[in-house]
């Protein structure tokens, strides 16, 4: 994970595909408001190269966190969370990534934390 | 209040796994709000179980016309991604239904269905309340849970097309000739299996060696002898692409592999001679 990060950091594709499996596959949610692929990335040199295509177009801080129980990353750009990463790791190579664009799928992420109280 | 406070948590998670939405959950935890506060308390034995009741019929309902909408929905739909390295809360429950890959699936099964997999793998409700929530019979409910089940272990397993497969027997033989237990185990599904039919004459392993290192280290811990002077020919047996495996013109063992999307979950070693007679030449066994 920590590796897909720095990987992902550097916009390097061949450094990053080494950590994807070679089924990988990445889908995109852009709900129809963010410009996303309707169809899947498959296989690590195109998944890389989405990925460092779109950063390198776009750069973002990068931190790494739990999503839905899993590890995931999240994207920062201009004090905003844009995107959310969940990944599925099997045997340390990346075998899913699903990408969450949508800004309204988002917006818990761009809120202040509630409170113990409002959950 | 108490109560309802203390149960939210729990109400949230039902919805969310269900709808795979943060906003629809919220809202469907307000509306269970809404409704508790018109009900007669005094008569409501067990607050929890009804308001799990509440919000999970309210969730079904949704789930019916959340459907649709993620028919027309532009691109491909994902769930609200949940940040619960900040909310433990949620994934403390067992955290299967909570992952990203069983939310996509659960979108494919009805309410009903959902709803019974989500009270039974998540929260661990017994059957009996669960047909009351969803309500019908609890054999009903034992039902409607094994075959979401089955739904998912169906979908996460769908067998590997052929070209997949026949890269993946490639990419196994390589591995295996090489001894590259990494290699090897980055083929294999977590619970592969391999299967030896010696039929008691050859030296094969009599029982069946599971699970991916396990496996992985028995294909290894043969590979300096096994596959010396071997020559190698694809054949079809099942419908599958095989190894016929020979020595000096004799085949001796047909290799059959099973993959899926997690890769190859069964190795068929074929060492009956009797079985592999047809294919060899004839008396040489």
């Amino acid at each position: 994970m920590h590796e897909l990060r720095l990987a992902a950091e550097r916009g390097e594709p061949a450094l990053l595909a080494a950590v994807l499996d070679r089924r990988v596959e990445m889908l995109i949610d852009g709900g129809g408001i963010v410009p996303a692929d309707p169809r899947p990335f498959r296989g690590p040199e195109d998944v890389a190269r989405k990925i460092c295509d779109v950063l390198e177009d776009d750069p973002a801080i990068i931190t790494e966190r739990e999503v839905n129980g899993q590890r995931g990353l999240v994207l920062h750009r201009r004090g905003e969370v844009t995107a959310v990463v969940c990944v599925n790791v099997h045997h340390r190579h990346v075998t899913e990534l699903w990408v969450q664009l949508n800004p309204d799928k988002l917006r818990q992420w761009n809120r202040p934390r509630p409170t113990a109280d409002d959950r | 209040m108490a109560t309802f406070t203390a149960t939210r948590p729990r109400l949230f998670g039902i919805a969310y796994r269900m709808l795979g939405s943060v906003a629809e959950a919220e809202d469907i935890v307000q509306e269970t709000w809404v409704r508790w506060q018109g009900t007669d308390r005094t008569v409501v034995e067990n607050p929890p179980a009804f308001l799990a009741t509440i919000t999970t019929r309210l969730a079904m309902n949704l789930a019916q016309s959340a459907h649709a909408r993620h028919e027309t929905y532009i691109g491909p739909w994902l769930p609200d991604p949940i940040d619960t390295s900040a909310d433990p809360e949620l994934g403390a429950e067992r955290g299967e239904a909570l992952e990203f890959a069983v939310l996509l699936l659960l979108e494919k099964l009805t309410p009903a269905e959902r709803a019974a997999y989500v009270l039974r793998e998540a929260f661990d409700y017994p059957y009996l309340l669960i047909a009351d929530i969803v309500q019908s019979s609890e054999p009903a409910a034992r039902k409607l849970v094994s075959r979401a089940r089955k739904h998912l272990a169906a979908e996460r397993r769908r067998p590997a097309p052929a070209p997949e497969h026949r890269r993946l027997l490639d990419a196994f033989l390589t591995a295996a000739q090489s001894g590259d237990i990494v290699g090897l185990e980055q083929l294999f599904a977590e619970d592969v299996v391999s299967y030896s039919d010696g039929g008691g004459v050859k030296l094969a392993a009599r029982i069946p060696v599971a699970g991916r290192s396990r496996v992985a280290k028995f294909v290894a811990a043969f590979s300096s002898h096994f596959w010396t002077d071997v020559d190698l020919r694809w054949v079809e047996a099942n419908g599958l692409p095989s190894i016929e495996l020979s020595r000096d013109g004799v085949a001796f063992t047909i290799l059959t592999v099973t993959a899926s999307e997690s890769g190859i979950d069964r190795l068929l070693w074929l060492m009956n001679p009797s079985k592999i007679r047809p294919m060899a030449t004839p008396g040489a066994l």
